[in-house]
């Protein structure tokens, strides 16, 4: 437990915990039933991939804005293309979000575009080039088996829940326990600092980048299972959703922090936010200003964190070199 | 000590929250005898407005607890609103469909547990409709080919036209230009569609657009606004040139539209008794309720209004 | 002359920035070749030149007096907007929420006519209700330095949730007809009132950010707010009111907007954040802040403004645009960055 809250995820508990209690309290006869908790579990693990992508490239010092349409292109290629067999269908999606992820990076290390606008570009690029795929038309599967990736079940167990999890372990490997996840934290934390220290800055944050655009691609492929269709309005509000969840998990804006599990629990606690209010019949212009509050209130938080943080730091390094 | 700093904070803000959402969400909806959970596709519209208002009339009616949700177009929200739906358990969900074919999983779901659906507005596709009970709307479609109809008999079916269109890959926009064309092609009309612009279902944005397509096309004879207020907008961009002679067309029925049908500014709008669609889709739930038997499909009839019968339909303009 | 940093130390997740990566500064550029300088701190006019040139020879009617009125016309509410973003940007922050203030700037306005007020009143009280989400942006930013992106986004959701439920998304109209002169009158019967409001503005703004010490503080804020504040500047209270201006700025042109059609809805002004905040960059308003101008961002306003004019007139499909807007966008952001780092 000390593990799971050291390294900025306890805001994410908490945050989580707080919304559990709030609707298991006032909205029980709903909430609580394992029905709805299997809902919650499958709806935010079709979103998860991409918040963990997303919280990969802040621990790099980046951000990516491109997600959404990365993954709503990935779900009209997967729907797309399964005429040619679903596997080729998956692998394409994947690929492309690669592409789409190493697009990203070249133009933030080459371009030396900063990621903000370079990532808003390509956010743009992509949109046009899925208007032009999908013809402006809802194009839907034919591939019914393929279904069960996103909407199927072991046991009580939502298949997407268990593709999250498994991405969930390997990913909190590879930034805890690999040279080059450390590496990323070393990066957000101090660019300078990490080039001085031998790490190639730019191949890191290109890597950074490939990661979160194949992760969007994830999310698209899961997506594209489980509604069997794809349409130009996917993703639209992932960049911000994704943003917000790795941001109360304890991720930061300026790098260096974060960590996966904290991501998965930002998006655990928006998930059930949503889920909360839609139980309790709330009017949607409230749930749009209790977002926003929540929204102002985590960054305002993280940012007061940061300053008092540092301001003692400031403090004990006076006291010990005076 | 950074660490317990940042506890105090979070613990502050999770108590701020909770009051929030419990001062915004008010009293959980008693289970009520009749309960009708509606998953609209996009609530800030205001022929969605209408519908709301029409549903909420009935309602009253017939002792309805209504809640409504909005995905704001996304395919995704949607599937989860009407999973949220499921759990609260009403008697009658209703749902106004994004996308025909990614509701298909969750109308079956929805089914399953025992929940009848409504289709509303927008329909779900053939293989959805085994989940389905009834279908209350008028098509897109239909409202286009209504329009079709009515610029092939304004025009003699000769023809510049161009078509300001809402936000590009939405449902609504592929079906009313679908049936607008299929209009022209059953009259075999001789209309030629110069452009189809996106103005994102906006005033101001179909202003600017039209005043660039005219520039670009002098000889533009038609508009096909998609909705009244891009219409309008189109409108306004032509009588800002000051060019004559070119004739406006929309979707809706709105009070706007219907006034500038009289004043002799626009040649049409197809009316979609929104207001008349909520009402219907209260009076079917009532009857599945009950366990009753509705027809598959209850149709909105979409009326033509033009300038020679606005003064007879004007009570019905919203 | 303004302050230009010549060298960035690149910190990723670059908003935060302030306060802990100073920029290395030095006034003028005497290494840099003349060419370099001139593409360098011109790259949106060579653009806008270049366009208007392609426009020209490929449209027989993008010359035309009556188009370049209406590009004008359409890019002229952009424009306002803009010119206080860009004032932001030069202080390293961002506006996200202007996009919602526009919707619910012309809402007050309409209601307040609703309600009986005058046309003088009702307008006063749109504006002022844009500068109070301008002053809930500063106040967050400035004392919890926050990042002023997911801030003001958040803000910009509230702003929308207002707009919501005070029109319950109807269609609201002016009820006062001489409101509409305000988007549809002409000065002379040949320019419209809101592109005279626009260029004013930005003289006005322009004289300000290079004439007065408000207008130098914001450069010092952007540059390295830590040495401002050391000098004894009044940065926060100058941030704050610059966040308050920018909330102004929006509510101009939200009014603007809704003169110009009569009416207004809750989305009424969707987009115009990311917008405002492209044209300002392409203008060379760096993100980096300490960087910009006035004249600068109309100019990027306008290449905005023709780009989107050509790509109608050229009759370049749907899709065409979104990518060609997206290549352009990152071949300019590009070419800037290659230039600075010469």
């Amino acid at each position: 437990m000390k593990r799971l809250l050291s390294g900025g995820s306890q805001t994410a508990v908490l945050v989580a915990a707080a919304i559990f209690v709030t609707f298991a309290i006032s909205a029980n006869e709903y909430f609580l039933t394992l029905g709805n908790l299997e809902n919650v579990a499958r709806q935010i693990s079709l979103d998860a991939p991409l918040v963990f992508g997303q919280a990969v490239v802040l621990i790099a010092g980046g951000i990516d804005i491109s997600v959404g349409s990365t993954m709503a292109m990935a779900a009209g290629l997967t729907v797309g293309l399964q005429p040619f067999g679903t596997p080729v269908a998956v692998v394409a999606a994947l690929a492309f979000g690669a592409t789409i992820g190493a697009f990203n990076g070249f133009l933030v290390t080459k371009g030396r575009i900063v990621p903000f606008v370079a990532t808003l570009g390509t956010m743009s690029v992509v949109r046009g080039l899925l208007l032009t795929y999908t013809k402006q038309q809802p194009i839907s599967g034919i591939d019914d088996a393929f279904t069960w990736w996103g909407g199927g079940s072991v046991g009580i167990v939502p298949m997407p829940l268990l593709i999250t999890l498994a991405l969930l372990v390997g990913l909190a490997i590879f930034l805890r326990r690999t040279r080059a996840g450390r590496n990323l934290y070393a990066i957000g934390g101090g660019r300078e600092a990490a080039y001085l220290a031998g790490i190639s800055v730019g191949r890191h944050q290109f890597l950074a980048y490939v990661i979160s655009g194949t992760l969007a691609a994830v999310s698209g492929v899961l997506l594209a299972s489980r509604l069997n269709s794809a349409t130009v309005q996917l993703g639209n509000d992932s960049a911000l959703l994704s943003i917000s969840a790795a941001l109360i998990g304890g991720a930061s804006l300026l790098g260096g922090r974060g960590r996966i599990v904290g991501a998965f629990l930002g998006v655990l606690a928006l998930g059930m936010l949503t889920n909360g209010m839609n139980l309790l019949g709330t009017d949607t212009y409230y749930q749009i200003a209790v977002r926003a509050s929540i929204l102002i209130a985590v960054v305002a938080i993280d940012a007061f964190s940061i300053t008092v943080a540092r301001r003692r730091l400031a403090a004990a390094a006076a006291g010990l070199n005076p | 000590m950074i660490v317990s700093l940042r506890y105090g904070r979070a613990f502050c803000a999770s108590l701020a929250f909770s009051t929030l959402v419990l001062m915004a969400g008010g009293a959980v909806a008693a289970d009520g005898p009749f309960s009708i959970c509606v998953v609209h596709n996009n609530a800030d519209h205001p022929s969605i407005t209408a519908i709301v208002k029409g549903m909420n009339d009935e309602g009253k009616i017939y002792g309805a607890n209504i809640t409504y949700f909005d995905p704001a177009f996304d395919p995704q929200k949607q599937v989860s609103m009407v999973e949220d739906c499921i759990a609260r358990k009403p008697s009658v969900i209703v749902v106004n469909a994004v996308d025909p074919a990614a509701v298909v999983q969750v109308l079956k779901k929805a089914s399953e547990a025992g929940f009848p659906v409504v289709m509303q507005n927008a329909d779900t596709n053939d293989a959805g409709h085994a989940f389905t009970k009834t279908f209350v709307g008028s098509q897109s479609y239909d409202q286009g080919y209504a329009v079709g109809q009515m610029i092939v008999k304004a025009t003699g079916g000769k023809g510049n036209l161009v078509m300001i269109t809402g936000k590009p890959g939405q449902f609504d926009v592929v079906q009313r230009a679908n049936g607008a064309k299929a209009a022209f092609a059953d009259a075999k009309a001789d209309i030629k569609i110069l452009a189809e612009e996106p103005a994102d279902w906006s005033k101001d944005k179909a202003l600017t657009v039209m005043q660039d397509l005219l520039t670009r096309y002098p000889d533009i004879n038609i508009v096909f606004g998609q909705d009244d207020p891009m219409a309008l907008g189109a409108l306004q961009a032509i009588k800002a040139q000051g060019v004559e002679g070119i004739k406006v067309f929309g979707v809706n029925g709105n009070k706007d539209a219907c006034n500038a049908i009289k004043a002799g500014d626009m040649y049409g709008t197809a009316m979609q008794l929104s207001y008349m669609v909520g009402v219907y889709t209260v009076r079917a739930a009532y009857d599945i309720y009950k366990g009753r038997q509705v027809p598959t499909k209850m149709l909105a009839p979409t009326a033509p209004v033009t300038p020679d019968n606005v003064a007879a339909l004007y009570s019905q303009c919203w | 002359m303004t302050v230009t940093p010549s060298k960035e130390i690149e910190t990723a997740g670059n908003a935060g920035r302030q306060g802990f990566a100073v920029p290395f500064v030095y006034l003028g550029q005497g290494r840099s070749g003349v060419v370099i300088r001139v593409l360098r701190n011109h790259t949106a006019l060579i653009l806008l030149v270049a366009l208007v040139i392609v426009g020209g020879l490929l449209s027989n009617v993008f010359l035309t007096p009556r188009n370049l009125l209406n590009i004008m016309w359409a890019v002229s509410i952009l424009g306002i907007i803009a010119l206080g973003q860009t004032m932001l940007l030069i202080t390293c922050n961002f506006d996200m929420s202007v996009a919602f203030v526009v919707g619910l700037a012309g809402i007050i306005t309409v209601l307040a006519q609703i309600a009986g007020l005058d046309l003088v009143t009702s307008m006063a009280f749109g504006l002022a209700g844009g500068m109070a989400i301008g002053l809930v942006n500063g106040l967050l930013v400035v004392y919890t330095r926050a990042n002023p992106f997911l801030i003001t986004l958040g803000t910009a959701l509230l702003a929308y949730s207002a707009s919501l439920a005070l029109t319950h998304s109807q269609t609201l109209y002016a009820t006062i007809p001489d409101f509409n002169i305000l988007g549809r009158g002409r000065l002379f019967g040949v320019v419209h009132y809101s592109v005279v409001l626009a260029v004013v503005l930005a003289l006005a703004l322009e004289f300000v950010l290079r004439r007065t010490t408000f207008g130098r503080t914001l450069y010092v804020i952007g540059l390295n707010e830590t040495a401002g504040r050391m000098s004894g500047l009044p940065t926060r209270r100058v941030k704050l009111i610059t966040f308050v201006l920018c909330g102004g700025t929006a509510a101009l042109a939200g009014l603007i907007m809704t003169a110009r059609t009569g009416s207004t809805v809750a989305s009424a002004g969707a987009g115009m954040e990311f917008d405002s905040i492209i044209a300002a960059v392409l203008g060379g308003t760096s993100l980096f802040g300490g960087q910009g101008g006035a004249l600068r961002t109309l100019v990027g306003v306008l290449v905005l403004g023709v780009l989107n004019n050509l790509l109608i007139l050229l009759s370049v499909p749907i899709e065409g645009q979104q990518i060609a807007k997206g290549l352009v966008f990152l071949a300019v952001v590009w070419a800037d960055s290659v230039l600075r780092n010469q």
